[in-house]
């Protein structure tokens, strides 16, 4: 997981899901999706090797929620 | 009651009478603000309804109950907003699980308030304004379905129905005093919901009781539920993940003594491990927030996203980047692996005992706008979230008190044990002081 989030990820982030922030309502989310992303960290203390993702419906729909 | 069989001992229409003293109580309460419309009209075609059908023999185990119904779940001919700006419809069908309630002879009153678009813990995120704890005007109900379980707590309705994505109804439930019940995931069908994260999104109920629980969950399924007292024997789990959370010292207290007296009833207490809950929390969000930005793209394409508010705007941009480039393998795809490991840790708990037990939120109702942090918010959800991700049932009910208000207790079961989890759940109540 890489680190920092950047405002630039958030904007582009928002483009692709057609919001038109402001810059106050980009730089009010950029710290607290920076604290969530460092928060994600902790998944990478479960030891996942050799584990199939779940998916509940199935890996078609999780296909498509890539970007 | 007596006054219900005066009515009817009157000539009255027992279910009309019961819609008519829903509505006083919602209007004498309105300042708690638990609804966005109220369908008195409808109530009262239902209450007809009913009645004409018990008339004519039919067995309604809910006649005479009143409910509401979340601002995300369709009744035929009322707006639905979400409790928010930028959505608005008028559904030509009742939700399915709305039907089934007034086939059981139940009326609908309203639509109640919650968090925008089910996200949110608090019921502060509501474009109708907050939500006003009937216990304490001056706390939080919970979310995102405040409204809901809030208009049971005034009894202002006999039941409410919900949902609960990560915690939506068992969280505001414990907040509220009332008993909320999270069903097994997929257990009951979706038609009418307006979900947000189709992996994760189940109705919940909310009443006063497990038994009333029961009868409510029972028409759902279109079977009975039949809940018991007799603990003897019945293996309750505890988890050292859970336990190892810092709680409230009252919630502390409450969850204690809430598993001396499962002792007492002749239940044994197991010590369970879940080594993979402690990124639950993590796993939940990456999930929940991928799913919400791929349902806004799909779902609501038409929507004026930008008249959206801050949280689902920012759930949704968290829901992009998530799965975008290289955070589709080692965000997104490590969440779901995490999800399969904290699935099959509660299958492996779940064969050593018969239900599992924790706090359902490790505080009670929190002050009017001292959550609006969007991570204290979230860490509300560390106790029900590994729940929703194994999509198991899970009901929470009162027990206890800290700094005078209600804490709620988390019974989990095994998929499609909702009767062992609400039997578990009555023999907390009867012993709750």
């Amino acid at each position: 997981m890489k680190n920092g989030l950047t405002l630039n990820e958030i904007l582009d982030s928002a483009r692709a899901a057609g919001l038109d922030l402001s810059e106050r309502e980009s730089v009010d989310m950029l710290e607290n999706l920076r604290e969530q992303m460092r928060s994600f960290r902790i998944m990478s203390d479960v030891d996942t090797d050799n584990v199939e993702p779940f998916f509940a419906y199935s890996s078609e729909a999780a296909e498509k929620t890539k970007l | 009651m007596s006054e219900k069989n005066n009515a009817e001992k009157n000539g009255d229409d027992p279910a009309v009478y019961n819609v008519h003293a829903s509505l006083e109580r919602i209007e004498r309460y309105e300042e708690l603000n638990n609804f966005i419309t109220v369908c008195g009209g409808r109530a009262e075609q239902d209450a007809f309804n009913a009645s004409a059908a018990k008339r004519s023999g039919y067995d309604l185990p809910l006649y005479g109950m009143t409910f509401s119904v979340k601002d995300n779940i369709a009744v035929a001919g009322v707006e639905t907003t979400c409790a928010s700006k930028a959505f608005s419809c008028v559904p030509e069908r009742d939700a399915e699980i709305v039907e089934k309630l007034v086939n059981a002879g139940a009326a609908v009153v309203g639509k109640t308030n919650m968090d925008e678009f089910a996200m949110g813990s608090t019921n502060e995120y509501s474009a109708f304004g907050p939500v006003l704890n009937a216990l304490d005007k001056l706390r939080v109900p919970g979310g995102s379905s405040g409204g809901a379980a809030n208009s049971v707590a005034a009894r202002q309705v006999d039941f409410a129905i919900g949902s609960d994505t990560g915690g939506s109804v068992r969280q505001p439930a414990a907040y509220c005093g009332v008993v909320g019940l999270k069903p097994t995931f997929l257990s009951s069908g979706r038609n009418g919901l307006i979900g947000l994260a189709p992996s994760l999104d189940t109705y919940g109920i909310f009443a006063q009781d497990c038994d009333t629980l029961a009868r409510i969950f029972g028409a759902v399924r279109g079977e009975e539920t039949k809940v018991e007292t007799d603990g003897s024997g019945l293996k309750i789990g505890i988890a050292d993940e859970f336990l190892s959370q810092r709680l409230e010292s009252g919630v502390e207290r409450s969850y204690l003594r809430a598993l001396d007296v499962l002792k007492k009833s002749g239940a044994e207490i197991v010590r369970i491990k879940l080594p993979s809950v402690r990124a639950a929390l993590a796993a939940y969000h990456v999930i929940s927030s991928a799913e919400v930005a791929r349902t806004f793209s799909e779902t609501f394409s038409d929507l004026n996203i930008n008249a959206l508010g801050a949280e689902v705007k920012r759930r949704i941009v968290m829901g992009n980047i998530v799965v975008t480039g290289d955070n589709y393998d080692d965000i997104y795809i490590k969440a779901c692996k995490v999800r399969a490991k904290i699935c099959s840790e509660f299958d492996a708990a779940l064969k050593e005992c018969a239900v599992i037990l924790s706090p359902t939120c490790p505080t009670v109702a929190s002050e009017l706008g001292s959550m609006r942090d969007p991570d204290k918010n979230h860490n509300n959800d560390i106790f029900t979230s590994p729940i929703s991700l194994a999509g198991l049932p899970a009901v929470s009910v009162p027990f206890g008190r800290c700094d005078g208000m209600p804490v709620g207790i988390q019974i989990i079961g095994d998929k499609f044990d909702e009767r062992t989890v609400l039997s578990v759940g009555k023999t907390l109540e009867s012993n709750d002081i």
